[in-house]
């Protein structure tokens, strides 16, 4: 059980409140989709769901675990071994391949990474031909597949995607769908945040960011 | 990928400003290192006494009365003791002479504070009545049928010596011990208490001892508090020589004391300046768990590829100065430093940077990279 309680996220001491009162409950191995209009905090909700952000008021409860009282650095740990995210711009490191982006996750854990692994998600992700191109000479379809590749190196139980399909075709964007419900069904806990409702009716459910709070998609 | 292989992967260019810091710093230590050896080498070869060798001075007159021998006490405790007695003497009323009493079988005279090696050139000897000396070649022409008239007595003389490696241009005679006790000055010879001593000026020790154990044996030998005073060695003097050189070889030192300490704050803005350039490079790395202590060690690794860099630099840089600068002083010649010396060094302009760095990436805050 993952919950955001009463959460409130301002950025400018307390004057407006991007995220006013939020509460959002959801289970292991669910595939969600939040929508919500450019500005709506969608970003800003899913920087709180990675553990990026901390909210101003309110707490996160991660699995039967409160976040609320973790440093920096016990949180970069809990994300390293937990969270995997997707970002809008991917955040590739440009002067490294593909490969070296994908394992980045594991140089910051005892868990050493192994090429069966990277292969074989490289596999089923379709871009093993890619392994060993620098990131910034990939197009963005490419770069988003090894952002997500990235994201599932270090066997997260919640992914978190940022806009997935900002640069994508419908064919892509079919394909992307294809992957994150791979990786669903595998029990990975996925969530998008898209202002794209046609990619987000694929999902099994859907709540709209509005006016700061979450509430299901009619 | 490990932390080590990202970190060589992206060093940071603006990291590179501190290199220009490290490279003064160091290159004037590297420099003060070869000129100081250089110095040291040039000194110590000009030096009376080698490592080992040791010259203790006391004049024994002052121990005539105490039933001590001490010619053997030294005999005991050294393997290798020469002893040397002196006095001036007038050879045919024209010429002033150095009268040495020693062991004339050790090739080996103590003159004037210098060590001379000799030959013999052995003459023949008629007359065995009379005591034999042995002159330097100076003295040739005062010699009539193998004698020679020295303060009144004659002497016959048993050979000519021949000075060897360094030129001595003084009139010299040696003379055994025996005879410089019986006929140069009778005094020497003491028999009050019915021990047969001779009183020695000056003795010539070598001892592989070290110098802290044959200071305290011939303390011991002298019953006396503190024998450094009367005790020459190759430390005391080349200390005593390096002393003058050694407020200018702590110039370098001082100055990489100071360019250390200005470095800090350089390594403090660079290692800022780089965070802030790559501030985007950092949060990225930050969301997928980096932690400080991460950041830090990337910083600390970049840091200290770029000091090793600056180390190997400095080294060409130091010695090539310190070529420049010993090729241009009258009688020096460059010698290499020492190994354990050279490492120190090396360690020290490698080390200090990395310290330094270390406490720079202590005030490193979350806020810089999220
Ligand atoms: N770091 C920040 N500092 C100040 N204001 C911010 C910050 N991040 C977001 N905001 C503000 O919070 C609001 C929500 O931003 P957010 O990026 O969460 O929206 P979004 O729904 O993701 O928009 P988009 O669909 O355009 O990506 C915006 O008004 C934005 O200006
Ligand atoms: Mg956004």
């Amino acid at each position: 059980m993952y919950k955001l309680n009463n959460i409130y996220k301002s950025y400018d001491n307390d004057k407006t409140f991007v995220l006013n009162n939020l509460s959002f409950e959801f289970q292991k191995g669910e595939l969600i989709a939040i929508i919500g209009k450019s500005g709506s905090g969608k970003t800003t909700l899913l920087k709180i769901l990675a553990t990026l952000n901390k909210p101003t008021k309110g707490f996160y409860i991660f699995d039967e675990k409160n976040l609320e009282k973790l440093s920096n650095d016990e949180l970069a740990e809990f994300r390293n071994k937990h969270i995997g995210i997707v970002f809008q711009e991917y955040n590739l490191i440009g002067n490294l391949t593909a490969e070296e982006n994908i394992i980045l996750p594991t140089i910051f854990n005892k868990k050493q990474s192994n090429n069966y692994k990277v292969n074989e998600i490289a596999e089923a992700l379709g871009i093993k031909s890619l392994l060993n191109k620098k990131a910034n000479l990939l197009s963005g379809g490419e770069q988003q597949r090894v952002a997500i590749a990235r994201a599932m190196i270090n066997d997260p139980e919640l992914v978190l995607a940022d806009e997935p399909t900002g640069n994508l075709d419908n064919d892509n964007a079919n394909q992307l769908f294809a992957m994150l419900k791979k990786l669903n069904n595998l029990g990975v806990t996925v969530i998008t945040v898209t202002h794209n409702l046609e990619f987000a009716k694929m999902f099994d459910k859907i709540y709209e960011l509005k006016n700061g709070q979450l509430g299901l998609y009619k | 990928m490990t932390i080590f292989q990202l970190s060589l992967k992206n060093i940071s260019k603006k990291l590179f400003f501190s290199l220009f810091s490290f490279v003064i710093a160091g290159s004037a230590l590297v420099f003060s290192l070869f000129y100081i050896a250089s110095i040291e080498h040039s000194v110590s070869k000009s030096l009376a006494l080698s490592k080992g060798e040791y010259i203790s001075y006391v004049n024994e007159e002052r121990f005539s009365n105490i039933p001590v021998n001490y010619y053997e006490r030294f005999k005991e405790e050294f393997d290798y003791v020469i002893p040397y007695v002196y006095n001036t003497g007038i050879v045919s009323y024209d010429y002033d002479c150095m009268i040495i009493g020693t062991d004339i079988k050790k090739n080996i005279i103590y003159y004037n504070g210098n060590l001379y090696n000799y030959e013999i050139e052995l003459s023949e000897v008629y007359d065995t009545e009379k005591p034999l000396v042995y002159l330097s070649e100076n003295l040739k022409n005062s010699v009539n049928n193998n004698l020679i008239e020295i303060n009144g007595i004659e002497y016959q003389v048993g050979g000519f010596i021949k000075i060897l490696e360094k030129s001595l241009n003084e009139n010299i005679v040696i003379t055994t011990l025996d005879i410089y006790g019986q006929y140069v000055d009778m005094s020497i010879i003491n028999n009050d208490s019915g021990i047969y001593k001779y009183i020695i000026d000056t003795y010539y020790i070598t001892s592989n001892q070290n110098e802290d154990e044959v200071i305290n044996t011939i303390s011991m030998i002298y019953n006396a508090p503190d024998s450094r005073y009367f005790v020459d060695s190759y430390k005391k003097i080349f200390d005593s020589q390096m002393e003058e050189f050694m407020m200018f070889s702590n110039i370098p030192v001082t100055f990489f004391i100071l360019v250390s300490v200005f470095s800090f704050f350089n390594i403090y803005i660079s290692i800022n300046l780089s965070i802030a350039e790559r501030k985007k490079y950092y949060s990225i790395l930050s969301t997928l768990g980096m932690k400080l202590k991460h950041l830090r060690k990337m910083i600390i690794i970049e840091m200290s590829i770029i000091s090793v860099i600056s180390a190997i630099l400095s080294i060409f840089i130091g010695m090539f100065i310190s070529l420049i600068a010993i090729s241009a002083s009258k009688g020096l010649t460059f010698a290499m430093a020492s190994i354990p010396k050279f490492f120190l060094t090396l360690i020290a302009i490698i080390m200090v940077p990395i310290i330094l760095t270390t406490i720079s990436t202590r005030f490193i805050k979350y806020k810089q990279i999220i």
